[in-house]
Order: structure tokens, then C-alpha cells, then sequence
């Protein structure tokens, strides 16, 4: 999936306004609460057929970083 | 060696589910009410959980009381006196004391026979299961033909005002299940798992032994949603819960329908632990259910932790859905984490 392609379903599944970019940190998402971690650990089954864990999102510093990691899983 | 998990086929005798009734508490805590204290409006937290309203024990309804409330409609309701109980068992993670048994108590309230086997199991959103089970133990061995299982928490005690996490999700309540030996079809294909790596996932840290209740174990901490809570509320991470149960359901699920000799489309009803309406709506998907084979019992109660399945088979009963010969699958997870399934035949009444 190209990194604009992967900004947008990451805005979507966070239901967030911002303007996501591969940089963008997760932690500055507003968005990117328990709720909304929920809302990417079902977006990462249903897409890249991957269960997340803390363990795997604690590696995840920017949205590129959680694109690779469910890519190099997938 | 590592064991393959088992799935246990009950034995001729079979115990039915008879009759099913709850209580829940008066009071109501419902979206409007948490929108002003929670940054989301009480649609947000519709869409988010799937819930609308959740029932609250008062200050002074413990979980006995809830349980007895049960267990009293359930007599009435099967026409049962109460000395004709041969056991009581009472999943609860909420007892009135540490000791004695919770149950033990309500066989007081209620007056069962001194000869009724009365005790806890310690479970959560896996205890319904767990408790069928048991019954069905004790009942397909011939040692009891009828008792009582019943399901009462009242984890609002221990959810603090300020967490938006748990407070929007869990609610108090209680069930009571009539179950008795029958010579037709049942609870069969049990199975069961445990994880306890999970642990520290969904916790009340403090005010056990392990770490005992002080000054410092009231102190207010906050975490990144925002949400506060002091080490003796409850804490759930739920994205790790969610993760879990993505983990552990279907495979419980397949486990159960393979020792059953059967496919999923053969499966009349799946009522799975209320977590929340999102996750129960993911799993949906996941398994490849349609959804008018799923019942749902969550918008005005809540996740109501071990009573979430029978507060469902209620509803279902009441409403004319359930039929007697269709089989449905009853899935039990959570804190632990702990997980059970059990194919269960409804019987004519």
C-alpha cells in the first residue's frame, strides 16, 4: 500500500480529523486512545490479517513505522 | 509434552437449562449522564461500545443481595421450592467479604436446605461456562439432580468515576440458572483455556495479599487517554483484551465444533460474552457469522461480566427466539485470561 494510501485508512479507522502523514507521530494523535487502539488492532486483522500487541506498537514511533510493521508481518 | 487440549462429551445423563431470570439493580447510569463528565457525546459512546445505559448497584446492594434477588425470581419462575435445591454455585469476582463464601450467604437469605452444597467460583467473563460445567459434573455423575447457577458482580464498586474506559462499558447485575438432569439433549462439547500471562491485563491490583491496601494504593494516577484510577480500581487494557480474544475465540470456537462433530453453519445461535458491541461486531466478521445468528443482550445493560451470556439466554427465552432442539454456542473470555465454550440444545420447557 502506497504511505498516502495507508495515512488515509489510519485516519479512518481513528475517526480523526488531522491530516495524517508517514511522520506524524501516533502519540500526537488525539485520536490514538485505548478506543482508538482497539479500532487499529481490528483494522490490522481485517487488512494485513495481523493481531497486534503492545509489544508490536511500542517499536511504532510514526504512522510509516506501523505501516512497515504490519506490511513486513503481513 | 505438551498436551493437546481436550474437548470433554459429556456423559447420557444431561443436564437442561430449565428456567433463567435476573436482577438487575434500580438505579441507571446511561450516555447522557457520562457524555458531561467524558469528552464524548453519548452517540460516540453508543458507536464506541454499543451501550446506551448500564445498571448500578447502590452503595448498599451488594452481591449477595443481587444474587438472591436472582435466584428468588428463578424459583418462582421454575415453581421450585427453595429446599429442593441440591447445589448452589455462585460465580462472582465481587463477594461481599473475602470470607465467608458469597454463597453461603445467599443460601441464608433464601432459606435453601442446609443440605444444599453452596459455593464461589472466582471467575469473570468465562464463569458462566465454567459454572454450567460444574453443574453438569455434578449432575451427569449422578451425585445432584437439580441446583441453582448463579452469576452476580457489582464491578462499579471498583471502577473509578474518572475512568473512561471501564466506566462506559461495565455494569452490575445478576443471574440465576435452573438446571436439572435430563434424560434428552443438553449442555455437551465443553472446552475450556487459560492464560495467565494475561493477568495484569484486566486487574484490581491492590487489596489482596499481594499487595495489601495503603495510602499509597489510593493515590490517583492518570494514563495517556486521560482516564484516572487508583491501584484499587479495576484496570483493563483493552486494545491487549481485544488482541486476545482475536487470539483465542475462534480457535475455542473450532476446538468445540470439531469435538462436536459439527460445522459452524450447523449451529443454530451463537451468544458470545457481551464485551462490547465493537468487538462483538469484529469477531462477527471474523468468523464469518451472519447476523441474525448472533444474539445480543448489550444496549441497556452493559457488559455485566459473568452474567452477560444468561442475561442474553433471558431475553432470548422471553422473546420466543430460542426453540427447543436448536443448538446454540455459549463463548466465554476474558480476565484471566480465561476462556470456555459449551454447545448447548435447548429442551422443551
Amino acid at each position: 500500500m502506497n504511505p498516502t494510501d495507508f495515512c488515509e485508512l489510519l485516519a479512518k479507522t481513528l475517526e480523526t480529523p488531522d491530516d495524517l502523514r508517514p511522520e506524524t507521530p501516533l502519540l500526537d494523535i488525539v485520536e490514538f486512545d485505548s478506543m482508538g487502539q482497539v479500532s487499529v488492532r481490528a483494522m490490522a486483522d481485517e487488512r494485513f490479517h495481523r493481531i497486534l500487541s503492545d509489544v508490536d506498537l511500542k517499536k511504532c514511533v510514526t504512522v510509516s513505522d506501523l505501516q512497515q510493521l504490519l506490511e513486513e508481518k503481513a | 509434552m505438551k498436551r493437546k487440549p481436550k474437548v470433554v462429551k459429556t456423559g447420557l445423563l444431561r443436564t437442561r437449562i430449565a428456567a433463567v431470570k435476573s436482577f438487575l439493580p434500580e438505579a441507571i447510569l446511561d450516555n447522557q449522564q457520562l457524555s458531561a463528565e467524558s469528552g464524548w457525546t453519548a452517540d460516540e459512546i453508543h458507536s464506541k461500545t454499543g451501550i446506551r445505559q448500564r445498571h448500578v448497584a447502590s452503595k448498599s446492594q451488594c452481591t449477595s443481595d443481587l444474587a438472591a434477588a436472582a435466584v428468588r425470581r428463578v424459583l418462582d419462575e421454575a415453581s421450585i421450592p427453595a429446599d429442593n435445591i441440591e447445589f448452589l454455585i455462585l460465580c462472582t469476582q465481587t463477594p461481599d467479604y473475602i470470607l465467608p463464601t458469597t454463597a453461603c450467604l445467599v443460601q441464608a437469605k433464601l432459606g435453601l436446605s442446609t443440605s444444599c452444597a453452596a459455593f464461589d467460583l472466582n471467575l469473570g467473563c468465562s464463569g458462566y461456562v465454567y459454572a454450567l460445567a460444574i453443574a453438569d459434573s455434578f449432575i451427569s455423575s449422578g451425585l445432584f439432580q437439580r441446583g441453582i447457577v448463579a452469576t452476580a458482580d457489582t464491578y462499579t464498586k471498583y471502577i473509578h468515576a474518572a475512568d473512561r474506559s471501564t466506566r462506559t462499558i461495565f455494569g452490575d447485575g445478576a443471574t440465576a440458572t435452573m438446571v436439572e438432569i435430563h434424560s434428552g439433549s443438553g449442555l455437551s462439547a465443553f472446552s475450556f483455556g487459560t492464560d495467565g500471562s494475561g493477568a495484569n491485563n484486566f486487574i484490581i491490583p491492590a487489596g489482596g495479599t499481594r499487595l495489601p491496601s495503603t495510602e499509597a494504593t489510593k493515590e490517583l494516577t492518570g494514563d495517556k487517554s486521560g482516564n484516572q484510577r487508583t491501584l484499587e480500581n479495576i484496570y483493563m487494557n483493552g486494545p491487549e483484551i481485544f488482541s486476545f480474544t482475536l487470539r483465542r475465540v475462534p480457535e475455542v470456537i473450532n476446538r468445540t465444533l470439531k469435538g462436536a462433530g459439527m460445522t459452524l453453519s450447523e449451529v443454530d445461535w451463537f451468544i458470545f460474552h457481551q464485551a462490547n458491541g465493537y468487538m462483538l461486531e469484529h469477531l462477527r466478521k471474523k468468523l464469518g457469522i451472519p447476523g441474525d445468528r448472533v444474539l445480543n443482550r448489550l444496549e441497556d445493560v452493559g457488559n455485566t461480566v459473568s452474567s452477560s451470556i444468561p442475561l442474553v439466554i433471558e431475553h432470548a427465552l422471553s422473546s420466543g427466539q430460542l426453540h427447543p432442539g436448536q443448538r446454540v454456542l455459549l463463548v466465554g473470555f476474558g480476565v484471566g485470561y480465561s476462556w470456555g465454550t459449551v454447545l448447548w440444545t435447548v429442551s422443551e420447557a
